[in-house]
């Protein structure tokens, strides 16, 4: 007779209906017994669902450490790290500012290099709109600061946040999207609130959005300037100006929604750094976009190449939509004009008669025209071998801010690809040069500077260098030349841009105090907003790398 | 009525709405259509099957889970919270509690192998390497430095 154990149980049932009711430490523990519980437990799988489980961190690609050293990290030492420009107060506490001189003569308070802000709550993922920063924190609790400023239409209206408040919401929020004038979060019952005013969130009610099947389900949403925007679970794409024009596309109410509220501990009720949010109900009226046009076949794209085109992502710049299929097409829609009177009945009058509609950009959709670097304009002056292998696979991810939006390809010798408003299916893009290959896993937009996160942990930024919003370090003390620091050539005053994306360094300011020692400082999330950025850092053991 | 016949040659005739708590025998019913031919599990024996029987004849009535249910099923709103009939159900030798959960994994019954895979999570909850290893009757097949090894890396677990 047989003698049943866990290790006759199929790995997958232990994993999802086992090990997945776990507490971490159980976990640890059974790792500890055997070599073939060890191998179960350190599956990647099971971190993945302890992860979402344990810190709302939806782990989406590939990363370059194993998912139990990020649950590990979350666990112990994770900091926020913020620099660039102090406009509006929006750094808070007030961190070691340099003063730096524009190109306007004006004279500027900027962090720049990386400020570890005060321990606050543990944070599982960043956004940042223009002026303003979100944080989502392991509890599903969202916590603000900065300026929110559209108040044309806000029941109740608190503009600015300078120190970090939390906005009491009924649910867990799960994730996030700001915009200049508004954000945008879905909580765990699927409800799409928008916030005009820190505590006055509405939530978006319409038939369309029920969240009573596939059809009527949000996948993503995603904040425009004017706008918010809803991907459905079934592939369809919503756009709505709820907050716009004298002729407003919705009625108000207040919330049917009600929660027990999440707990507010005493110490926070005593600081007065929240917001006990008024809850609106907005029923909406929303503009269905287009369907696809007909699309051509993209080499390499692998799994799903059988399947019709469909949209799995989209993103929000100013007035216009970018949106990824399955395949790695990238398709823009102009949505202008959305937010004037009547905006939103003339867009859709354009669509019907296929005025408007979705525009293919086909260079931005292959990897075809990259294959040879050394033409691309930024790599004439850089030698072959300093740069990734060839671009290999497809678009996976797009991004936008206000009025710019990046395409990027994700593996050893990931590309990214910029575009503007402007973008037309002819317009080249603008292709941005690494020094070494890097897998880039997610980029984000700043006004003029930008950021890729990679997949070992680094945050690698380009663009505009002044108001430190690059965080290269103190271009006083950098040497001449050097990315970030000033050039060598009297007559250049202002600070260079960078054109080649360079690590941002996070231990600045631990430098002699040991207290990184023997820890790796890994890059989670990063964020940039008009002119300034902000990272979650996980300090991870040398072992895990 | 549905026969249905164990990997030890047992027969078990049963109510079709009781084997259709099991997904495999339901689309296995679908497929064939109206039959007198009885269904062998190969993988299921007597003792286990007759186990078997007696939840899904309990739960007969029930609603199935539907795919949508078991689509929004979220590992975070889980709980290993056991109904009280089920728990008495489940209170069975170590052997036979597997032999449940391989069987219901098998048979394809959703909430029996929630049931058994709760009860094994709930032996496990809150104790130590020895512990488990001895509830379970597990060789330690570590060498002395990769247990050394393997503790060292599994210290920093907290509450959570």
């Amino acid at each position: 007779m047989r003698t049943l154990s866990l290790n006759h149980i199929p790995v997958e049932v232990l994993i999802e209906s086992i090990f997945c009711y776990l507490a971490a430490r159980d976990i640890q523990a059974l790792s500890c017994c055997s070599s073939f519980l060890a191998g179960v437990c350190a599956d990647d799988l099971l971190w993945k669902r302890l992860l979402l489980r344990d810190f709302n961190v939806r782990i989406t690609h590939k990363i370059g450490v194993d998912l139990k050293s990020i649950h590990k990290g979350l666990q112990g030492d994770s900091r926020i790290f913020v620099w660039g420009v102090n406009e509006n107060n929006i750094f808070w506490p007030p961190g070691p500012f340099a003063t730096i001189s524009e190109q306007d003569g004006d004279d500027r308070k900027v962090l720049s290099y990386p400020h570890a802000i005060e321990a606050g709550p543990q944070v599982a993922a960043l956004e940042a709109g223009a002026t303003l920063f979100c944080a989502l924190d392991i509890e599903g609790k969202l916590h603000v600061w900065g300026n929110l400023s559209w108040t044309s239409f806000a029941p109740r209206c608190m503009g600015r946040a300078s120190a970090p408040a939390t906005l009491l919401m009924p649910n867990k929020i799960e994730s996030v999207s700001c915009g200049r004038m508004h954000i945008a979060v879905v909580d765990a019952l699927s409800n799409i609130w928008i916030f005009t005013s820190w505590e006055s969130p509405y939530r978006l009610v319409c038939p369309e959005l029920s969240n009573t099947s596939p059809e009527t389900s949000a996948a993503q949403v995603e904040v425009g300037s004017y706008f918010v925007a809803v991907l459905t679970e079934s592939a369809g794409v919503y756009a709505t100006w709820p907050f716009c024009g004298p002729q407003r596309d919705f009625t108000l109410s207040p919330s049917e929604v009600s929660g027990a509220g999440l707990r507010v501990p005493d110490d926070w009720r005593q600081s007065g750094t929240f917001y006990d949010c008024e809850l609106w109900d907005a029923h909406s009226r929303l503009l269905a976009l287009p369907q696809l046009p007909d699309l051509p076949p993209l080499p390499l794209t692998g799994y799903g190449a059988s399947l019709s085109p469909r949209i799995t992502q989209i993103a929000a710049g100013n007035d216009f939509l970018v949106a990824l299929t399955n395949h790695g097409h990238v398709l823009k829609i102009d949505l202008t004009g959305g937010q004037h009177a009547n905006g939103l009945t003339k867009l859709q009058e354009k669509i019907a008669a296929g005025d408007l509609g979705w525009e293919y950009l086909p260079l931005f959709s292959t990897l075809d025209g990259y294959e040879n670097l050394n033409n691309a304009p930024p790599f004439q002056a850089e030698p072959r071998s300093a740069l990734g292998g060839p671009p290999v696979g497809r678009i996976t991810r797009i991004t936008a801010n206000d009025r710019m939006f990046a395409a990027h390809s994700t593996g050893p010798g990931s590309i990214v690809l910029m575009g503007t408003k402007r973008t037309t299916s002819s317009t080249p893009p603008e292709f941005i040069p690494f020094h070494q290959s890097h897998f880039v896993i997610s980029v984000t937009l700043g006004d003029n500077h930008f950021g890729a996160l990679t997949s070992d942990g680094q945050l690698l930024t380009w663009g505009r260098a002044a108001f430190g919003a690059l965080g290269l370090g103190d271009p006083h003390s950098l040497p001449a030349d050097t990315p970030g620091g000033f050039s060598s050539n009297p007559a250049c005053a202002s600070l260079p841009d960078v054109k080649v994306p360079c690590p941002v360094r996070f231990d600045w300011e631990a430098e002699g105090s040991g207290t990184t020692a023997g820890k790796r400082q890994f890059c989670f999330a990063a964020a940039a907003s008009g002119k300034q950025f902000a990272a979650l850092v996980l300090s991870l053991d040398d072992r895990s790398s | 009525m549905v026969n249905l016949v164990t990997s030890d040659n047992e027969s078990f005739t049963v109510e079709k709405a009781v084997a259709s708590r099991s997904v495999l025998i339901k689309n296995m019913l679908e497929d064939v259509g109206e039959s007198d031919q009885p269904i062998p599990l190969p993988n299921v024996t007597a003792s286990v099957l007759k186990k078997v029987l007696e939840y899904c004849d309990h739960h007969k009535n029930e609603p199935m889970p539907t795919s949508e249910d078991l689509a929004a099923e979220d590992t975070r709103k889980r709980t290993t919270d056991i109904g009280e009939w089920d728990q008495k159900f489940i209170q069975v030798d170590q052997e036979m509690l597997f032999e449940i959960i391989l069987a219901a994994n098998y048979l394809d019954i959703k909430p029996l192998l929630d049931v058994g895979c709760k009860t094994v999570a709930n032996m496990i909850k809150g104790k130590t390497p020895e512990e488990i290893r001895k509830l379970f009757n597990i060789v330690n097949d570590f060498t002395p430095e990769e247990e050394a090894q393997i503790k060292k890396e599994n210290e920093w677990a907290e509450d959570r």
